[in-house]
């Protein structure tokens, strides 16, 4: 790993380790059984699933931004409960219609973990049935795909308008270099496709990259700094600061309206599943069926996030961004010193911009693991409904 | 036809380069400007059908792998082309300090990016024909004739609305707004079919000196807003 990527690994770090202290981590969810107003047979056993269940689904409303099953599986709790106590759902199938919603949840829970900032408890979690495997990018319960994105996303955009506010003013500066003004044109192309690629958050993205930019070139201009690392640390600590709000909003596109059904859709119609409104539980397939199906999806999961890392994981990609920065640097300090005559010495730090076609996968891979990562969701759980391994 | 013109122009670019004929690296230049100016709106009106596809439809993962490689491909050609044209146009500032031969390489890597690219976006192309997009107005172009205008001049920004979705766009409008004058500040285009493009001129006064933005909405009655800002100098 080059030293450059290993920076990136530190913020990730970083990220987990704010998330950490802001209480995210879920170590405080109550796992013991829940309150049950059932005392008749197997009622303990009852209580016990209950509680396994909310607190599941307590874990799932943290790390989610949008997602209350908290709240809906309190609500379904409780009329299943009255359905016991009014005789008309045996205790027996309400617990099989439990555990099974716990499949569900769990993977919910990875997946929400793996896709978002929040970090999961999951797969030390007791109440988790299936748990991400060990050399799975989730497996920390901290991947991040949303927020990896964004930060991504921030950094070449960053890198990308501070270059060309570099040209602009060097056309602004010397008015026989016209074609500057096309190459500031080419850029927003390519800026379209950052911005394209995650269109959710497009608009933030671009205050924010526009209010970093703006930093940076104040700084290059006041301190005359033009060295690509030392920007590059200069714009991590102001990208630090955005990305885990953009991150969620990018998120909950996928949690609410993208996708047919969108990841809290798939959730309620688990929910709705389990029969407990209609007076009557009628669980499809079989349990064993279930769990496999669950486990299925959390291998086809685990995979696709294993897939998506590594297209993240971009090579050289802090290189890269410092390349784009030291070509803003290079130009505004000489354009800062009014040394015109050797603006030619920036020519030696433009290769940088002969090379980024890999770098834009940094950001549309992230956009397509989250597609993908929704998608073997929503067909694990449907696979948990009917009970049935081969959906 | 073209796709050859470009690469032929990126040839003479190279070669004007490791001959150091500025005079004919100014004229391949401008050759290989015309060349991809061509295909600008095509290769616009294709990304965005590209995001729209991936972010509206349930596709497979062969094409979601087709249209992200085709993007990155975009992304990639674009900024090598920056590269090439603020590159080619500082080496003929001051050809003295600078070496041309930083560039020769730069131009044999665009030189394959305009090839992938051009088989990419033919594929990505093919890889949504038989979607049926809902219709959804974009901006695809909004560049004004010179971003750093003098003062008391007029600059002139052609205005490219386009429907990238299958379905037609209702009652589209376009406005435009900035602390400079503008006209028109509103032109009604009426029904924008789909893949079609509509282009507006708009008129902008350099009577206030420093850096302005003017931002243009697009709206329709069936499909989201769209707005997109130039900036411009005035010097």
């Amino acid at each position: 790993m080059s030293e450059s990527n290993d920076t990136l690994y530190r913020l990730d770090r970083r990220a987990l380790l704010r998330n950490a202290a802001a209480g995210v981590t879920l170590s405080g969810v109550a796992t013991s059984p829940a309150a049950s107003r059932y005392t008749g047979p197997r009622g303990d056993e009852f209580a016990s699933v209950k509680g396994q269940k909310l607190a599941l689904a307590g874990e799932i409303t943290s790390l989610s931004p949008s997602i209350n099953e908290r709240a809906r599986v309190q609500n379904t709790l409780d009329t299943m409960e009255t359905q016991i106590e009014n005789g008309n759902v045996d205790v027996s199938t309400a617990i099989d219609a439990i555990e099974r919603m716990k499949m569900g949840e769990n993977v919910t829970e990875s997946t929400i973990a793996a896709l978002g900032p929040g970090v999961a408890q999951s797969p030390e979690n007791s109440s988790s049935l299936v748990g991400a495997p060990s050399d799975s990018p989730a497996a920390n319960g901290g991947f991040d795909i949303a927020g990896t994105t964004v930060q991504n996303g921030l950094f070449l955009t960053t890198g990308l308008i501070a270059a060309s506010t570099s040209f602009a003013k060097l056309a602004g500066s010397v008015g026989t270099l016209s074609r500057l003004d096309d190459a500031v044109s080419r850029v927003d192309d390519a800026l379209s496709v950052v911005f394209g690629g995650i269109p959710f958050v497009a608009d933030r993205l671009k205050d924010a990259a526009k209010a970093i930019k703006g930093d940076v070139v104040s700084k290059i201009e006041s301190e005359g700094i033009k060295d690509g690392q030392k920007l590059y640390e200069f714009v991590a600590g102001e990208v630090e600061d955005v990305r885990d709000p953009l991150a969620n909003d990018l998120l909950r596109q996928y949690e609410q309206n993208l996708g047919n059904p969108p990841i809290d859709g798939k959730l309620a119609e688990l929910d709705d599943s389990l029969g407990a409104d209609s007076g009557s539980v009628n669980l499809s397939g079989t349990q064993s069926g279930a769990r496999t199906a669950a486990a299925n999806g959390m291998d086809r999961l685990n995979q696709e996030l294993r897939e998506t890392k590594n297209a993240l994981d971009v090579t050289n990609f802090i290189a890269t961004v410092s390349g784009l920065l030291a070509v803003a640097g290079g130009i505004l300090t000489v354009l800062s010193g009014g040394s015109l005559a050797i603006i030619g010495t920036a020519l030696s730090v433009l290769g940088t911009f002969f090379s980024l076609s890999f770098t834009f996968l940094a950001i549309t891979a992230g956009t397509a693991g989250l597609a993908d990562a929704r998608k073997e969701h929503n067909t694990a759980l449907d696979g948990v409904i009917s009970g049935t391994s081969g959906v | 036809m073209a796709q050859s013109a470009l690469l032929n122009s990126l040839d003479e670019v190279r070669a004007a380069l490791k001959d150091e004929d500025y005079e004919r690296l100014d004229a391949e230049l401008d050759a290989y400007q015309a060349a991809y100016q061509e295909s600008l709106l095509t290769e616009r009106l294709t990304l965005r059908r590209s995001q729209l596809s991936r972010t509206e439809m349930d596709i497979s993962s062969e094409t979601q792998t087709i249209l992200t490689e085709y993007e990155n491909q975009q992304g990639g050609t674009n900024t090598a082309r920056a590269g090439l044209l603020a590159g080619g146009d500082i080496l003929l500032f001051d050809p003295e300090s600078a070496d041309s031969s930083e560039l020769v390489g730069g131009v044999s890597d665009l030189r394959n990016q305009e090839t992938a690219l051009n088989d990419r976006m033919t594929a990505a192309r093919g890889a949504i024909s038989d979607f049926d997009l809902p219709a959804r107005i974009a901006l695809l172009s909004a560049e004004p004739e010179t971003r750093s205008p003098v003062f008391g001049s007029m600059v002139s920004i052609d205005v490219t609305v386009a429907n990238i979705g299958d379905a037609s766009a209702e009652n589209v409008s376009l406005s435009v707004e900035s602390s400079l004058p503008v006209s028109p500040s509103e032109t009604t285009l009426g029904s924008v079919v789909a893949e079609e493009t509509e282009t507006v001129s708009v008129a902008v006064t350099a009577n206030e000196p420093g850096e302005h933005e003017v931002t243009f909405t697009a709206k329709t009655t069936n499909a989201d807003t769209e707005s997109v800002s130039a900036s411009i100098t005035v010097l």
